[in-house]
């Protein structure tokens, strides 16, 4: 979807076959991607075929690291629990972000709109390290919840949350759902109006409308939105570390702990796991787009 | 005017959602004028003794103090490269074009942790390990992705009739960057300045791994801080953050507003991050 004007429209110079200039040009980010980037996850990528044992680094080439995580339950436990908090994340912020963007394009008064906009969105313009620490006042045994929920005698005992999983999913999903919501509102806002007005003028009800117009046709939004807040939360590190308090360990928490460990194998080892998660959930989602948008635009043909 | 009970269960709906967006940071402002030193809830009583902690002792001034640094100059730097990176990409051919452009925005895919452990080996190896330079280097590369897929969209909605004009009268090429090209997409270079801004201020996630035993950023300070103590030091701290970043989202909106509004920054409404994640796959 790159968006590079026709050639034609171009100044002439600019026809040129190669352009010499460019290398120029683009050689500074070419720089600095390149080394930062690139050669470091070249020589991380080495260090995942060296072994660890008894404290110290053996520079020979081995699978051993490999071998040992990919049959260690523990290591599948915590690939386990980073895939569960994704999943339970995407839905949960699939669902909130939907009705919240619906509600957000319904709303016409321009005010209220702007003012829900900034609510929405300047938390974003906070680190999450302070988000965190908001969670784990609000989630604590003696945090605001809890009294409440303790003083209106709704529970004898204080319910965990911080340093639970459910704890960690309340953090995520807070900070992941403008990134579901704004998709969702780009496809919602490109939305003929007609077609709703069309729908209710054949006597359709606003629901059967939601369900068999508007809902078919903003499926891509949850689907982009969705490929986002996975891989960003299946990536988290502030959250599940601040509210997992070490109970709930996720694969960026473990390549965390092997670091301060001095133990680079087994980091090299789980950073490329992650990194692989992180590629097969984004190329699954962006196979469910094209399906969805080939199915769209069959229908839509077919129904000329 | 008919009243309508989906639309007010959807309204009710979105108030729910934007109070849970807000609480924790409302907690927080709440928290930093509380007297209880652990936290008590609710606050036994009202105390501003959390900021003077904070300004004697809480030992997050050189931290704060580096952070911007490296904010400021991981912006710029981002901005110079990124701009000059988009320039050939939106108005060259050259072999390796599109490969480059996914190239820059692969960073982005890219578990964050696992750059900032490759990257610590890398500085290890070279010597640059805890240097204010090397932490800098990594910021543009994370920042890089951003800036790149805002300037080339704002490229994209250049009037060339401008820039053709200053070059039928005489402009060599730099004046025409200078005085035709670049001010048609000052509200994508003041977004895209934004963005990095705030991406490396708040950077956590890999700089973690980047800074010294005695050079914290003040994520890096705050996270430390945080898995240590539990009194309200650190509230009072981030109500400054929320603070500061209310005043500094206000005047970057009244700056995009004055310059042309929302709609002059390319992919506004689908959301930057959005694009330049579809962009890199």
């Amino acid at each position: 979807m790159t968006t590079v004007p026709d050639a034609r429209a171009l100044p002439r110079q600019d026809r040129r076959r190669v352009d010499w200039r460019s290398y120029g040009l683009v050689s500074p980010a070419l720089l600095a991607t390149s080394v930062v980037f690139a050669a470091s996850m070249v020589i991380l990528l080495i260090y995942s075929f060296r072994a660890f044992t008894g404290g110290r680094m053996i520079s020979a080439f081995s699978t051993a690291t490999w071998r040992e995580l990919l049959t260690s339950s523990f290591f599948w436990s915590v690939v386990g629990t980073t895939m569960k908090l994704g999943t339970i994340v995407v839905v949960i912020t699939a669902v909130i972000g939907y009705v919240m963007a619906l509600a957000l394009y319904r709303l016409r008064n321009r005010t209220l709109r702007y003012i829900a906009f900034f609510l929405l969105f300047s938390p974003l313009l906070t680190s999450v390290v302070v988000r965190s620490y908001g969670w784990a006042l609000i989630l604590g045994d003696g945090g605001a919840v809890n009294n409440l929920l303790l003083r209106w005698h709704l529970v004898d005992q204080p319910v965990r949350m911080l340093y639970e999983f459910s704890g960690v999913t309340i953090g995520l999903v807070h900070i992941l759902l403008p990134f579901m919501i704004f998709p969702i509102l780009g496809v919602l806002d490109q939305l003929d109006p007609m077609l709703e007005q069309a729908a209710s003028d054949l006597g359709a009800t606003e629901w059967t409308t939601f369900r068999r117009v508007i809902l078919p046709l903003t499926v891509q939004g949850v689907i982009a939105g969705s490929q986002l807040v996975f891989a960003l939360a299946i990536s988290a590190f502030a959250t599940p570390s601040l509210l997992g308090g070490g109970r709930v360990q996720v694969l960026a928490e473990k390549i965390y702990n092997d670091v301060g460990g001095l133990d680079w194998p087994h980091a090299a080892v789980a950073s490329y796991v992650l990194l692989a998660l992180a590629l097969a959930a984004i190329g699954a989602f962006t196979l469910l787009l094209r399906l969805q948008t080939g199915t769209a635009r069959a229908s839509w043909e077919y129904s000329r | 005017m008919r009243i309508r009970p989906g639309r007010a269960l959807l309204y009710a709906f979105l108030v729910t959602g934007l109070v849970f967006m807000v609480a924790p940071i409302a907690i927080v402002v709440v928290e930093s004028f509380n007297s209880s030193a652990f936290g008590e809830w609710p606050p036994p009583g009202f105390s501003t003794q959390w900021y003077g902690h904070l300004f004697h002792g809480g030992g997050f001034g050189a931290p704060a103090i580096r952070s911007l640094e490296v904010a400021l100059v991981a912006t710029a730097g981002s901005l110079v490269a990124g701009t000059l990176a988009a320039l050939a990409i939106a108005r060259y051919r050259f072999p390796g074009r599109r490969a480059f452009q996914g190239f820059v925005a692969a960073p982005l895919i890219v578990p964050k942790v696992a750059i900032g452990i490759a990257a610590f080996i890398l500085f290890l190896k070279l010597g640059w390990y805890g240097s204010l330079g090397s932490l800098i280097l990594a910021h543009i590369v994370l920042t890089l992705p951003f800036v790149v897929t805002l300037a080339v969209a704002g490229l994209a909605r250049v009037d060339h009739t401008i820039e053709e004009a200053a070059a039928d009268l005489g402009a060599p090429p730099r004046t025409v960057l200078w005085r035709a090209t670049l001010p048609q997409m000052r509200a994508t270079l003041v977004a895209a300045a934004a963005f990095s801004f705030i991406i490396s201020f708040d950077e956590l996630d890999a700089s973690i791994f980047l800074v010294g035993q005695q050079a914290n950023t003040l994520p890096t300070a705050m996270f430390i801080y945080m898995q240590k103590y539990q009194d309200p030091t650190l509230a009072a701290l981030s109500s400054l953050l929320i603070a500061g970043s209310l005043v500094a989202g206000a005047a970057i909106a009244v700056l995009i507003v004055r310059i042309g509004g929302v709609r002059a920054i390319p992919g506004a409404r689908q959301g930057a991050p959005a694009a330049a994640l579809e962009e890199a796959v």
